[in-house]
């Protein structure tokens, strides 16, 4: 049994967990929910070891400590997975596993890691770098290093995402095993309330740092909705608009069209996209939806083929004449590659808008306070904003005629009430005829927000589906690598 | 066959403290931390080499104490770097100025002053084998102790639990944190392993490559050249080593050229090792090229020479880690 009481945790004025008070019980499938930002994360690593509480104690295995290190939460039978598996990809599998370890040969290595892929019906090459696994396969293999280490709770935070629904059964159906035949205690990190309903044995619910209640089956949805995200859960998400009927030129051709990155080449591609459109991409991590998102850009190569956009050919994809052209790329790495951390809002504005001279202070009031509702000074950094503020200042950056936004991830990191809001202004710009194509690791809304839907599967397209006929199933068997010959057979 | 094998031995000798600087300096940069005191490191453990060999006349000693030395200057940068949290580059590159001005100046007294060298090693019965009698019948010790370090950094690396966590730290230090490893502790060690093998570099430029000590003493600019020899080997000890060989081959080369051109002036000889290197470094990333990747997807069997190309820097290479902020 572990017992947190009143832990703390705070990074400067932010009060990430604000006392919190838990009891852990054996053979307990417990789901910790909450929005980005509630604190989930923090407390977990706190419990891991990974993040020392500002105050407040721990007591496991009958001892009472003040905070645990990664040494000793493993010696207490406590691990961790993280949603970016916390690995080495340049070294290999058996090293990966091995690090952290008691010592032993590689041959024990390679005998322990081929026997636990057995049990658990997966199968690794000790030598492969981790790199080149997805990151479904490198979550798995934290899993198996961990019951290796003879961890008996286990935390996994966000564990389904960039994994297939086929691959997220096998997952539960393991975690249930353990729970149930083992006494493992396990607990589920997540923001999708699916997951809680269909595997918990009580859902913890966090907002603000505070754990705000408990509760026990049966659910009611309307409680913890409410609960979760309070008065922010009352808003109105838009339709997606109507499509309208295709004209004669289309918005994107693809014609014959071969990208190339730095990891893997695609190609042959035929594609065509229309005005308002809205087209997500679906597929695992690595199979080919980043490479076609950065290639129509302009961000890697293309070595073949030709691209059209509103009828114009273009046989180079030069990333700044496509950019005046129309075509606007938002990285899910905002921060990274999108803004610039030590220049304030007002900097931004100028040089996103190069155009305007003069004071542009009423500029900003109205592309950014007004119509997005970005609350901040003029005079704020970019690194000081929150994601949903990001967001919010990279979309008012994109100037109103651009004709095709390209998205990784829109709602990447920010609150439900932060998501609503970008999607509302996406599909405002679908409306007025601006066409969307985007990615997202969360395959509901992919599903929810698109018209049509590329399924990517081994660095090539799998398959387009229309909305009518765009489910998880079909959607999931295709990013799993089902032919979607067979696939429309058995739905006819 | 007899002058190319001299000329070999001459490129191993000419070699050998290349190669010890660029293996501590691969070591280091393994962990993740970048240590640009080399060439001020490697002025100042030469001259303490020659001044505690001269001293105590005995070069071994010598030999110890510019270790001593280079892991002093190497655990100086890495207490700064590592626990104090500064700029690992700032700190570098003020520490090989700071040294190369405390070895003339503490220096002066040993100053063309005659002392002890490492001499030769003769192995006795090899001396009539084709080729390999030239190079190995009388050779430097430097020598042997470059090739011995080759061979004990790669197995150290690749082959033991200890260099699993050296590259293990310098991938990702917070994935090692939370397997447990002490992170800043490791980098320190290989701070100041490395540190010593660049100080025994120096010892075998001042007691064995170019004898004695002054001002110029020979070996200045060599820091340098180990820090491009460390990314040309992709910090990896084997490949890193050779590039070191075939730096010094281009110099030895120099020396033979001139007297086959006597028309061209020296200082071409002297400087076109460098360039070379560029060069080279340019052919030997060329697997990076964009066109270069699309002959090799159109042509598959290639794929095993672009593998062999490719080359990362440690993910972690100069970040630090502070373990109290956590994860």
């Amino acid at each position: 049994m572990i017992v947190l009481n009143d832990i703390h945790k705070h990074y400067g004025r932010v009060r990430a967990n604000d006392g919190i008070s838990l009891t852990l019980e054996p053979g307990q499938i417990y789901a910790l929910v909450g929005e980005n930002g509630a604190g989930k994360s923090t407390l977990m690593r706190v419990l891991a070891g990974h993040t020392r509480p500002t105050s407040g104690t721990i007591e496991i295995g009958g001892e009472t400590i003040s905070y645990l290190t990664p040494t000793l939460a493993r010696e207490r039978g406590v691990g961790m997975l993280y949603q970016d598996p916390l690995d080495f990809p340049a070294m290999p599998v058996w090293e990966n596993f091995q690090l952290g370890a008691p010592k032993r040969t590689k041959q024990e290595v390679i005998d322990v890691i081929g026997e636990l892929s057995y049990r658990l019906d997966a199968c690794f090459l000790p030598d492969e770098p981790v790199s080149s696994l997805t990151v479904g396969e490198r979550q798995l293999l934290e899993l198996l290093r961990l019951l290796d280490l003879g961890a008996t709770t286990l935390i996994l935070d966000e564990p389904t995402t960039g994994i297939t629904p086929e691959q997220k059964q096998d997952l539960f159906n393991l975690l249930m095993k353990l729970a149930r035949e083992e006494q493992h205690t396990i607990i589920l990190v997540t923001h999708k309330l699916s997951e809680a309903y269909e595997l918990a044995d009580s859902i913890l619910i966090m907002r603000q740092g505070a754990l705000v209640s408990t509760l026990q089956p049966p659910y009611n949805e309307k409680e913890l909705v409410t609960l979760m995200f309070g008065e922010a859960a009352e808003g109105v998400e838009d339709e997606l608009p109507q499509l309208p009927p295709a004209g004669p030129t289309p918005r994107l051709a693809m014609n014959d069209t071969h990208f190339a990155g730095p990891k893997y080449s695609m190609g042959p591609m035929n594609f065509i996209a229309q005005p308002g459109e809205c087209i997500g991409l679906a597929g695992l991590d690595g199979s080919g939806q980043e490479l076609f998102l950065r290639g129509i850009c302009g961000l890697d190569r293309m070595p073949r083929g030709v691209m059209s956009l509103d009828g114009k050919e273009y046989r180079s994809n030069d990333f700044n004449t496509l950019r005046r052209a129309g075509i606007q790329f938002v990285p899910a790495d905002r921060l990274e590659m999108a803004l610039f951390p030590a220049l304030n809002l007002m900097e931004h504005i100028k040089l996103a808008f190069p155009d305007r001279r003069g004071d542009l202070t009423e500029f900003y009031e109205t592309q950014c306070v007004e119509s997005f509702n970005l609350r901040a000074h003029p005079d704020t950094n970019a690194s000081e904003l929150s994601g949903g503020n990001q967001q919010r200042l990279l979309l008012s950056l994109i100037p109103d005629d651009s004709s095709l936004l390209l998205m990784e991830h829109p709602t990447r990191g920010l609150d439900a009430g932060s998501a609503r809001q970008v999607w509302n202004h996406l599909k405002g710009r679908c409306a007025k005829g601006a066409s969307l194509i985007f990615f997202s690791p969360d395959l509901d809304e992919v599903l929810e927000h698109s018209h049509r839907v590329i399924v990517f599967y081994d660095r090539a397209i799998a398959g387009i589906v229309d909305r009518e006929h765009a489910t998880m199933d079909i959607v999931g068997a295709l990013m799993a690598g089902k032919p979607i010959s067979e696939l429309m057979e058995t739905t006819r | 066959m007899e002058t190319f094998g001299l000329t070999i031995a001459a490129i191993l000798v000419a070699g050998a403290p290349l190669v010890l600087a660029t293996l501590g300096e691969t070591l280091t940069e393994k962990a993740g931390i970048i240590n640009l005191s080399l060439d001020g490191s490697i002025l100042l453990s030469a001259m303490v080499a020659f001044a505690i060999a001269t001293t105590f006349d005995n070069p071994w000693l010598g030999v110890l104490g510019g270790m001593a030395v280079g892991a002093t200057i190497a655990g100086v940068l890495g207490l700064i770097g590592i626990y104090l949290g500064q700029s690992q580059l700032a700190v570098g590159f003020v520490l090989t100025l700071l040294c190369r001005d405390l070895a003339y100046f503490l220096g002066h007294s040993f100053s063309r002053q005659p002392g002890p060298n490492l001499g030769l090693w003769h192995i006795p019965g090899i001396g009539e084998i084709t080729l390999f009698g030239p190079i190995f019948a009388s050779q430097s010790p430097v020598v042997y102790m470059g090739l011995a370090a080759i061979f004990a950094c790669w197995w150290w690396m690749y082959r033991t639990e200890g260099g699993m966590r050296l590259r293990a730290v310098g991938e990702s230090p917070r994935a090692a944190f939370g397997r447990g490893i002490r992170v800043r502790l490791v980098r320190l060690c290989y701070c100041l392993a490395g540190g010593a093998l660049v100080g025994m570099a120096g010892a075998a430029f001042s007691l064995a490559v170019k004898p004695g000590w002054g001002r110029p003493q020979g070996c200045e600019g060599a820091g340098w050249i180990v820090l491009a020899i460390v990314i040309f080997g992709g910090w990896h000890p084997v490949r890193a080593a050779l590039g070191a060989f075939f730096f010094a081959a281009l110099q030895v080369s120099g020396i033979y050229l001139q007297e086959i051109f006597p028309s061209i002036p020296a200082p071409v000889f002297q400087v076109a090792p460098f360039p070379m290197m560029i060069l080279t470094l340019l052919a030997v990333n060329m697997g990076r090229q964009g066109w270069v990747q699309d002959i090799v997807r159109r042509h598959p069997f290639l794929k095993k020479f672009s593998n062999a190309w490719s080359i990362d820097a440690p993910a972690a290479l100069g970040q630090d880690f502070d373990p109290k902020k956590g994860l």
